[in-house]
């Protein structure tokens, strides 16, 4: 009885709260009522930093670091309640932070759920920034980044936006079902995206008019996949993250494969006679046809796999076996 | 049409997909006139290149004619043009010419997937394991010779088909023939072409993937307008160092 008065008391508090803001369709406000309990705005002293969402129903929320100025802050739930967020773990490559809310007993929210497969293209989303929720578009689930200066890559889930956004950076991003997709990480140069290059076009072509709203923002959260594996990680007893890593930087090999241009002191490669030079074109028994293929194959596995890594030396093809480590980065 | 599906199209002219990529990519635009033109624009000018003399099938792979197109800036036929028929000798001419000079390059290894399947190059006294030894748990990791008794004959029989070839001496003694040669050479070279066609449009599923070589790379800093990261997009990336 206790437990349906406060389920109803809450939904008449995010009735009152969650009505409508302006530019949302019904579908969007409708998602942005659902989705407003699970999150917490968060606040340095008066400002508002960002937002932050429920990962797990002891009070554990993810929030973008840059949402996360500093390790302690308040944190308020839709009902106007407020909690002491303390920073309590970090993934630098997603840049998502772990924030446990001291107290919290909500024990009616459920936490944020992942989809169980990835949107489709044009599927229409709900960014949350910290005033309030935008409405914004999924692009494609199928791209990839390389961070900086790890140079690790990751999966991303590309979003834009019809209109110049500022401080969209560290914006939570839903699906209009309650899908969560993470957290905006990056933000595309409109530069670049605006300027093609012609060298490798077939026709040298006059720049198309524009029609339609004159900016536009594109931005992007790490995939879903990697977007379990932090939440998994922030959920352990040690709230860590950790990667697959055997120590070596690659590029393209001319003739197909990855490269290898250096191989870190002390890593596995090291120890099992990887050398610069060496293009690796098999891992275990996915094949490797450039770099980007070796980063996709080594996503797939865990800190302390044991992989076989089939590579060319000289015209000589040879297989090693190598223990992965993990790595934070 | 967009630069992204353009580059997709002339991939596909090319035979450089994978059957599923193709498949999805003929899905994809067959409600799209434009793009269907842009295909058989391409693949015509891949008919046309059926006039080319001297260079050895192992050796014209699609990555190089591709590239070789691109280096010359040509354009697709347009439809309908009055003097369109024009630009097919011109074309031929100067394809010639720029394959001519690179069979020169004999040293060069070939590209996978230009029609040959991979191929392990071991030298004489080099014999492959036989079998493999299980991995069980082993603090240290094992490099694995070739006088190895192991199961990772199955593997390297795995990893010899997505080995990249690398052109041994004995191909490279093709004497050069005059840009003006015809005849069996054309046609085989030709036959090369057109069965890679063939073998693309034949399959029944493909998938359609995003243009394979644009990544994103993420800066350290942070936008500030924004306050995200700073990304920008890579469309050549194969000298973008990756760690793992």
């Amino acid at each position: 009885m206790f437990s349906l008065a406060a389920k109803l008391a809450l939904t008449l508090v995010v009735s009152a709260q969650g009505a409508a803001p302006s530019g949302l369709t019904p579908a969007a406000s409708a998602a942005w009522r659902r989705i407003l309990p699970q999150t917490v705005i968060l606040y340095q002293g008066k400002v508002v930093a960002g937002r932050a969402a429920l990962i797990d129903s002891r009070g554990y929320f993810i929030a973008h670091r840059t949402s996360v100025p500093a390790p302690n802050l308040e944190g308020k739930s839709s009902t106007g309640r407020l909690y002491r967020m303390v920073k309590s773990g970090a993934d630098e490559p997603s840049g998502l932070v772990l924030l446990i809310a001291q107290g919290w007993s909500s024990p009616e929210i459920a936490p944020v759920r992942l989809p169980d497969e990835s949107p489709a293209a044009g599927s229409p989303l709900l960014a949350l920034i910290g005033p309030g929720p935008i409405s914004s578009e999924l692009v494609t689930a199928d791209r990839f980044g390389v961070l900086a200066p790890s140079h690790r890559l990751v999966p991303l889930v590309e979003v834009k936006f019809e209109s110049s956004q500022s401080l969209v950076g560290g914006a939570l991003v839903f699906t209009h079902d309650g899908s969560f997709l993470g957290a905006l990480n990056a933000t595309l140069d409109p530069r670049t995206d605006a300027a093609p290059d012609l060298t490798r076009t077939l026709v040298a072509k006059p720049k198309e008019p524009q029609f339609g709203p004159s900016q536009l923002t594109v931005a992007y959260t790490v995939g879903p996949e990697l977007l379990k594996r932090v939440i998994e990680g922030f959920r352990s007893p040690t709230h860590e993250v950790w990667r697959a890593q055997m120590g070596v930087l690659c590029k393209d090999a001319e003739s197909g494969g990855a490269l290898i241009e250096t191989v870190v002191a002390g890593s596995p490669a090291e120890k099992a006679g990887l050398k610069p030079g060496d293009v690796i074109f098999q891992i275990e028994k996915s094949p490797v046809k450039n770099q980007v293929d070796f980063a996709k194959a080594m996503l797939e596995q865990s800190p302390g796999a044991k992989v076989s890594v089939a590579f060319l030396r000289k015209g000589q093809t040879s297989l090693v076996n190598l223990t992965l480590v993990k790595s934070r980065d | 049409m967009n630069r992204k599906l353009e580059d997709q199209l002339v991939r596909l002219s090319f035979g450089d997909l994978t059957p599923e990529e193709a498949a999805k990519l003929h899905e994809q635009i067959s409600s799209d006139p434009e793009a269907r033109r842009t295909v058989d624009e391409w693949k015509s000018l891949k008919s046309d290149l059926r006039m080319l003399s001297d260079v050895p099938p192992h050796q014209l792979s699609n990555e190089r004619l591709h590239h070789a197109i691109l280096n010359q800036g040509l354009q697709p036929r347009p439809s309908g043009s009055p003097l369109g028929w024009l630009w097919a000798p011109v074309t031929v001419g100067l394809l010639a010419f720029t394959l001519t000079v690179m069979r020169m390059k004999q040293n060069e290894p070939t590209i996978p997937g230009a029609g040959s399947s991979g191929q392990i190059v071991l030298g004489p006294d080099i014999k492959p394991p036989k079998s493999i030894s299980p991995i069980i748990e082993s603090p240290k990791p094992q490099v694995v010779t070739r006088n190895d008794q192991s199961d990772e004959q199955d593997l390297l029989e795995s990893a010899a088909e997505s080995a990249p070839v690398v052109s041994s001496p004995s191909k490279r003694s093709r004497p050069h023939a005059k840009a003006s040669a015809a005849g069996p050479r054309l046609a085989a070279i030709g036959s090369a072409i057109a069965k890679k066609i063939d073998e693309v449009q034949s399959q029944d599923e493909l998938a359609l993937v995003p243009a394979p070589s644009t990544l994103v790379l993420i800066a350290n800093d942070s936008d500030n307008d924004t306050g995200a990261k700073k990304a920008t997009e890579v469309d050549s990336p194969a000298d973008v160092l990756i760690s793992g």
